[in-house]
C-alpha cells in the first residue's frame, strides 16, 4: 500500500446522537476515481466530512492516512494544505468575502506564497469560462444569492483553481439540471486532465459519471462498506437499486 | 450632573431612551482630552487647488453659523420632555465638545472650493503623531455653488503610541455642490480620539462621508448633516475595527428638512476580544421634508463572545410623506463557516482577518489615494498579526 494516496483503516465515526460509520476500509491511489453510493442516511456524507476533518464528527476508532501521514487528528485547514479538498453538498453563503478573494486567499494559505495577481486573474477567467460562469460572479460575495447550480459550479471552480491531490465531491450533482450536470462533469474531466488528481465522488446519480472513467465503486449501507466493484457496479445499482445490499447488511447484522 | 464637572458629554442621542441602557450619550473625562495642539506633524497635499485661510476659531464658528439658516437650538427629547441645547451649527459630538475644541484649537483652517470648480485630486490633510502626543484641530470646508471636491483627513501614529487627539470638521455645501469628506484613523493603540464632523447641505447638494476607524483605544466620533436643501443627499459609508478592550462610540444624525432629501447610512465593522461598540444612527424627518427617504444599515461581525455591541437605530418624523428604514446584520464565524473556509486551507485566524478585511476594504477602497489605502490594508493585517 505504499503507493496509496488515501488510506482509511477500520474507521468508525460517531456524532452526539450515536455511531454512524463502522470499521470502514478504503484505499485510493493517485489519479484514481472512486464512486461512493448508498441509500439515504447510509453515512456517505459522514465519511466525506470525516475525511476532511469536520469537528462535528468524532473518530471513535481507526485511522486515516494521507500521503503517508496519519491525519486522523489533524485540523481541516492542515488537511487542505496537504492537498485534500471537498466540494460541499450545500456550500455556505459567506457575506463580506468575494469568490475571487476566497480562492486567492485559499491559494495563498495553501502555498504559503503571495499569488501573482495577473496570472491568477487570467486563470480564473479562463476557468470560469470553461464552467459557463458569468465572470461577474468573481466579485460577488461567496455563494450569496447564487442559484443552486452556480453554487456547485463555484465549488468545481475552486477545485480547478486549487488543484488538490485528492477531491471529495459530496453530491455535487444533486439538484442540478441536465445542462449543469454536463458542465460540472466537464469540470471534473478538466481536473483529471490538469492535475491527475484522485476523486471520491459521492452520488445518487449515474449521469455525472457518464463521461468519467470510474475505477472503483463502493456501496455503503448503514455505515458499513458492503461491497466494492468496478465501473459496471454503477450501472447495476442504477438498474436494481440498493435493496439487495440493504438485505445483505440486515442479514449480516442478525 | 456630577459627571459634567469631570469631563464632557458627547454623542447625545437626539431621542433619549432608558438611561440604564447607557446609550443616551458618552462621557469623556477631561484627562482624556488634549491640553495642547502642538504635538502632531501636519502635512497637506494638493492644498493649492483651494483657497486656504486661517481664522480665529471663535470667528470661524460665528461665520459658519451664518450658513445654518437661523437654527437656534436642537432638542433632546425624552418622552414628552425636551431639553434644548444652543448650537447654531449642530454637530454630532455636540455643544460641549465645540466649546472645548474652540479653546484647544484657537485657530481654524478654512478651505474654500470656488464656485463651479471641480478638483482633479483629493486635498489630503495628514496629522502624524509619531511616537505619541496631544493635538487638536478645527477645519471648515466651504464648497461653493456647483463645485466638487474630495478632502481626505488622515490621523496616524506609531502602532504602540499613546496620545489624545481632537478634530472638528464643519462642512458647508452650497446649491448643486458635491463634497466628499473622508477620514481615516490609523492611530496607535493608546490613543483617545474625538472626531466630529458636521455639514449644512444645500439644495441639490451632496455630502458624501467616508470614515475608516481602525486605530485608537477610545474613539468618540460622529457626523451630523443638516439637510436643509431640497433634493440634498447625505451618504455615509463607515468601516471600523475594534479589538482588545477598546471603545468605538459612533453617532450619526441626518436631519432632513428639505423636500425630497435622501440619506443613506451604511456602517460595517468587526469586533473582537473585549471591545465595545455603541452605534447611534438617527434619521430625523422634519416638517416639510415631503417625499424624503432615509435608510441606515449596519453590518457587524462579532468575533468573540466577550465583545459588547450596542446599536440604537432611530427614525423620527414630523412629516407623513417620508420613507425611513433601518436594518442590522449580525454575523459571526460559525463552526460551519470555519469548516468551510478550513476545507480550503484557511485557519481560524486567517478566516477572521479575511472576513474583517472583506468588510472594511469595501469602505477603504472608496478612498482615492493609493498610499492611504495601502496603509489601511497594512494596519488591518498588523492588527490581526499582533493578536496572534
Amino acid at each position: 500500500m505504499s503507493d496509496s494516496l488515501l488510506q482509511v483503516k477500520d474507521l468508525s465515526v460517531a456524532i452526539e446522537e450515536g455511531q454512524i460509520l463502522h470499521d470502514v476500509n478504503l484505499t485510493i491511489r493517485p489519479g484514481e476515481t472512486h464512486v461512493l453510493m448508498g441509500p439515504n442516511g447510509a453515512g456517505k456524507s459522514t465519511l466525506g466530512n470525516t475525511l476532511m476533518g469536520n469537528p462535528v464528527y468524532h473518530v471513535t476508532g481507526g485511522q486515516i492516512f494521507f500521503d503517508g501521514q496519519d491525519i486522523t487528528r489533524e485540523t481541516t485547514d492542515k488537511r487542505a494544505k496537504a492537498g485534500m479538498f471537498m466540494s460541499f453538498q450545500n456550500p455556505l453563503e459567506v457575506p463580506g468575502l468575494s469568490l475571487e478573494s476566497f480562492i486567492r486567499n485559499s491559494l495563498r494559505q495553501q502555498t504559503g506564497k503571495p499569488v501573482r495577481i495577473m496570472q491568477f486573474k487570467k486563470q480564473l477567467e479562463e476557468t470560469m469560462a470553461l464552467l459557463n460562469m458569468d465572470p461577474s460572479y468573481a466579485d460577488r460575495d461567496l455563494n450569496v444569492g447564487f442559484s443552486g447550480g452556480e453554487k456547485k459550479k463555484a465549488e468545481i471552480l475552486q477545485m480547478l483553481m486549487l488543484a488538490p491531490k485528492f477531491a471529495i465531491l459530496d453530491e455535487t450533482d444533486s439538484g442540478l439540471d441536465v445542462d449543469a450536470v454536463r458542465t460540472v462533469s466537464k469540470g471534473i474531466e478538466e481536473y483529471h486532465k490538469r492535475s491527475d488528481g484522485a476523486l471520491l465522488i459521492i452520488t445518487h446519480n449515474a449521469k455525472i459519471l457518464e463521461s468519467l472513467a470510474v475505477d472503483y465503486t463502493h456501496v455503503l449501507v448503514k455505515g458499513s462498506l458492503v461491497t466494492t466493484g468496478g465501473a459496471d457496479l454503477v450501472q447495476k445499482i442504477n438498474e436494481e437499486g440498493f435493496e439487495q445490499y440493504i438485505e445483505e447488511a440486515a442479514k449480516a447484522n442478525e | 450632573m456630577a459627571e459634567r464637572a469631570n469631563g464632557v458629554i458627547v454623542n447625545r442621542l437626539p431621542s433619549l431612551t432608558w438611561n440604564r441602557l447607557r446609550v443616551n450619550h458618552a462621557f469623556v473625562n477631561f484627562d482624556e482630552l488634549p491640553e495642547t495642539n502642538e504635538e502632531a506633524v501636519f502635512t497637506g497635499q494638493h492644498e493649492d487647488q483651494v483657497k486656504k485661510e486661517t481664522m480665529t476659531s471663535a470667528d470661524a464658528e460665528r461665520w459658519a453659523d451664518g450658513f445654518s439658516r437661523g437654527i437656534r437650538r436642537e432638542a433632546y427629547i425624552a418622552g414628552k420632555q425636551a431639553t434644548y441645547q444652543e448650537q447654531h451649527f449642530a454637530t454630532a459630538l455636540g455643544r460641549d465638545f465645540t466649546d472645548l475644541i474652540r479653546d484647544l484649537a484657537p485657530e481654524t483652517a478654512v478651505y474654500t472650493v470656488e464656485e463651479g470648480s471641480k478638483l482633479d485630486k483629493p486635498v489630503i490633510l495628514n496629522w502624524d503623531f509619531g511616537k505619541g502626543g496631544r493635538a487638536a484641530a478645527q477645519q471648515v470646508i466651504y464648497a461653493r455653488k456647483g463645485s466638487e471636491a474630495t478632502f481626505l483627513l488622515n490621523l496616524s501614529s506609531e502602532r504602540d503610541a499613546l496620545g489624545h487627539a481632537a478634530i472638528e470638521t464643519k462642512v458647508i455645501i452650497e446649491e448643486g455642490a458635491a463634497l466628499h469628506l473622508m477620514k481615516t484613523n490609523l492611530l496607535g493603540r493608546g490613543f483617545v480620539l474625538l472626531d466630529d464632523s458636521a455639514a449644512v447641505v444645500g439644495d441639490h447638494a451632496e455630502f458624501d462621508f467616508v470614515q475608516v476607524e481602525l486605530g485608537g483605544a477610545k474613539t468618540y466620533t460622529g457626523c451630523y448633516a443638516d439637510q436643509c436643501g431640497d433634493h440634498s443627499l447625505f451618504k455615509v459609508q463607515t468601516g471600523y475595527l475594534a479589538d482588545q478592550d477598546h471603545l468605538m462610540d459612533i453617532n450619526y444624525v441626518a436631519v432632513q428638512r428639505g423636500k425630497k432629501t435622501d440619506s443613506r447610512i451604511s456602517v460595517k465593522g468587526s469586533l473582537r476580544d473585549q471591545a465595545t461598540k455603541v452605534f447611534r444612527g438617527t434619521i430625523d424627518f422634519r416638517k416639510g421634508a415631503k417625499g424624503s427617504v432615509g435608510d441606515e444599515q449596519e453590518d457587524v461581525l462579532i468575533l468573540d463572545p466577550k465583545v459588547t455591541n450596542k446599536t440604537v437605530p432611530v427614525v423620527l418624523t414630523e412629516e407623513e410623506d417620508v420613507d425611513g428604514r433601518h436594518g442590522a446584520t449580525l454575523g459571526n464565524l460559525s463552526p460551519d463557516i470555519l469548516f468551510y473556509l478550513g476545507s480550503r486551507g484557511i485557519d481560524k485566524d486567517a478566516a477572521e482577518m479575511l472576513m474583517t478585511r472583506g468588510r472594511l476594504m469595501s469602505v477603504v477602497n472608496l478612498i482615492p489615494d493609493e498610499e492611504t489605502v495601502a496603509r489601511s490594508h497594512h494596519f488591518i493585517r498588523e492588527a490581526f498579526e499582533a493578536n496572534e
